[in-house]
């Protein structure tokens, strides 16, 4: 199985030559990103690293629908509480421990998925599954609208980012260009993690889950255990998301855990491409690119950006990198073969 | 020493009572047939063996372990392999990608996996033993075919490499035959035999294990030619269990089959 089922899908490493066209593309891509902060002004240079933390929250939420076949509707009520956790604690003046701080941060998003997936994936999936994660993440944006210790409507603002010390020196984050670069690293750090865990035995088995869940417990796959796996990975990463992006944002607030931040993944999905590890990376860029260029055109952005969006769905089923890699295959022909 | 047996298993569909108390016990290392017309219950018995669905009454026991209530993958890990009457493998992945999966599910279960934690490919001895197991079932050209790609019979065969891969103490076959033509028939009947020889004859059963299969079936050829013993079932009972010649000649089993000779007569006439 040289080609995993994922590459198979994404058809990155479907070839020799195909795959190296997008493997410099993926470093000309990774080079750009870096550089970003000689590049740009602040405000863009806020919106690329927002991106890059949306774009790793949404592999995270692909990891449990493109391989464990589940649709979460809530994966922002977890994105929310991995923010506030972060946020509470830098306000306390625990900036020092950031690190450890998004570690805690992490391991409440896993616990919380995980409570939540004990209950609701032994009975639910499909529809009801998504109803539930929305309506759990709706409960939480109200409560937290109604709880006055952490500002209620209002959210938390004037989020100081750290200075986060090690023992032998300390690393000074409070600059823009300083906080993104960090902010590279984490989705260097956890992007590694997530394609590790997908194209691993954890990741095959997920699959077999999904392909046939039946068959998969006739080869003695405890298919409950491994979505709940599958659910714990994703809070988890959804919950680290959201304490790197409280310190750049500087504010939270409960909007965190609305219906928009929920579905974004779903739409960088569609956009970059389904069932393939790399499409919500895409397609957050994508719509990061959409969003600014059409940032004057009041009142009809929205309308384009769904226009373009449903334009996708429609003609082009596999996305910006299902797309880009059959039209490769065609101008490339023969190419493909290894 | 008997392997499964089954007592006053009952089961319902809502208010139909579909399987009426059920006795009977497989010996290791027979085949063990389970027939009767349509509707008569044979795959509900099924499932309730393998766990697909639970008995309302009544006891399954494997290995003398009451299973009754355990789900089917604590069944296949305890070596209990079956087969779909329409085949069902992991149709996007490849012919061998759907028997790593399989071997590396095995492996976790027994806590013997053989790959470091950090590896991301599968191990070189799971990829030559899935290989192994393709060449058994003679599939081991089409190894890099996605499943989805494979004739019917080739499916058939892929999903008995896949169940073989979690190397069974028992084999459940519901119709391994159906919708096959004769000549596949005959192959599907010549495997089956070769799946319970041992190696050193040629066969596809590791040395020292004594495979049992249990299966339904339709075609009666395929049935006198393998099995050992027969259960014979009539909505929802058993009407009769013994060797094939005795099956042959119960009178209750002709008339379920061909109907009395007076029903015969009356119909020539």
């Amino acid at each position: 199985m040289s080609s995993s089922v994922a590459e198979r899908h994404s058809g990155r490493e479907q070839a020799l030559t195909l795959s190296q066209i997008n493997r410099v593309l993926f470093v000309a891509a990774a080079v750009i990103i870096a550089a970003m902060p000689y590049l740009t002004n602040s405000g863009l240079l806020y919106l690329v690293g927002t991106t890059l933390i949306l774009a790793v929250y949404s592999v995270g939420w692909n990891f449990l629908f493109s391989w464990a076949g589940l649709a979460s509707f809530g994966s922002g009520g977890l994105f929310c509480i991995g923010a506030y956790v972060s946020a509470v604690a830098l306000r306390a003046g625990w900036e020092q421990y950031f690190l450890l701080v998004i570690v805690v941060a992490t391991l409440a998003g896993a616990a919380v998925a995980f409570l939540v997936g004990f209950v609701a994936l032994r009975r639910t999936s499909g529809i009801f599954l998504a109803i539930l994660t929305l309506s759990l993440a709706e409960l939480l944006r109200h409560t937290l609208m109604h709880t006055r210790w952490l500002g209620s409507e209002d959210g938390l603002p004037n989020i100081t980012r750290p200075t986060v010390s090690f023992i032998f020196f300390e690393l000074n984050l409070k600059s823009g260009p300083a906080y993104y670069w960090f902010i590279c690293a984490f989705a260097v750090v956890m992007l590694g993690i997530c394609w590790w865990l997908s194209h691993g035995p954890l990741g095959r088995r997920l699959q077999a889950v999904r392909y046939d869940i039946e068959r998969a417990s006739f080869v003695g796959i405890d298919v409950h255990r491994n979505r709940l796996l599958a659910f714990v990975i994703s809070g988890a990463v959804a919950a680290c998301a959201g304490a790197v992006y409280a310190p750049w944002a500087q504010i939270v607030t409960p909007e965190l855990s609305g219906m928009i931040r929920s579905t974004q993944p779903i739409l960088f999905t569609l956009l970059g491409g389904l069932h393939s590890f790399w499409g919500p990376v895409v397609g957050a860029f994508a719509f990061m690119g959409i969003d600014y260029a059409t940032r004057t055109l009041i009142g009809i952005q929205e309308i384009i950006t769904g226009g373009i969006l449903l334009g996708v769905i429609l003609v082009f089923r596999g996305g910006i990198v299902g797309s880009w890699n059959a039209l490769l295959a065609r101008i490339f022909p023969g190419r493909g073969e290894q | 020493m008997s392997i499964l047996e089954l007592s006053g298993i009952e089961k319902s569909y809502g208010p139909i009572k579909v399987l009426h108390g059920i006795n009977a016990t497989v010996e290791e290392g027979e085949v063990f047939a389970i027939i009767g017309p349509n509707g008569a219950g044979k795959t509900t018995l099924f499932k309730v063996m393998t766990g697909e669905s639970y008995a309302n009454a009544g006891t399954v026991r494997f290995d003398g372990r009451d299973v009754t209530f355990e789900p089917p993958h604590l069944r296949t890990r305890a070596g209990v392999g079956r087969t779909f009457q329409v085949a069902r493998v992991f149709n996007p992945l490849t012919a061998i990608g759907n028997v790593i999966v399989a071997i590396e599910a095995r492996k976790k279960a027994q806590n013997r996996d053989d790959n470091p934690w950090w590896a991301v490919k599968p191990s070189a001895s799971t990829r030559e033993e899935a290989l192994h197991l393709l060449e058994g079932v003679s599939l081991a050209g089409k190894a890099n075919f996605a499943a989805t790609d494979l004739s019917h019979g080739d499916r058939k065969r892929l999903e008995l490499a896949i169940t073989l891969a979690g190397r069974p103490r028992i084999l459940m076959m519901d119709e391994p035959t159906a919708g096959m033509s004769p000549g596949d028939r005959e192959q599907v009947s010549l495997l089956i035999e070769r799946i319970m020889k041992p190696e050193a004859e040629g066969g596809l059963s590791a040395d020292g294990r004594k495979l049992t299969v249990v299966m339904t079936e339709h075609d009666m050829s395929v049935i006198f030619g393998l099995a050992s013993r027969i259960l014979v079932m009539n909505q929802g009972e058993l009407i009769a269990l013994g060797t094939v010649d005795e099956i042959r000649n119960n009178p209750q089993v002709r008339e379920v089959y061909l109907g009395t000779e007076d029903q015969t007569l009356e119909i020539v006439a």
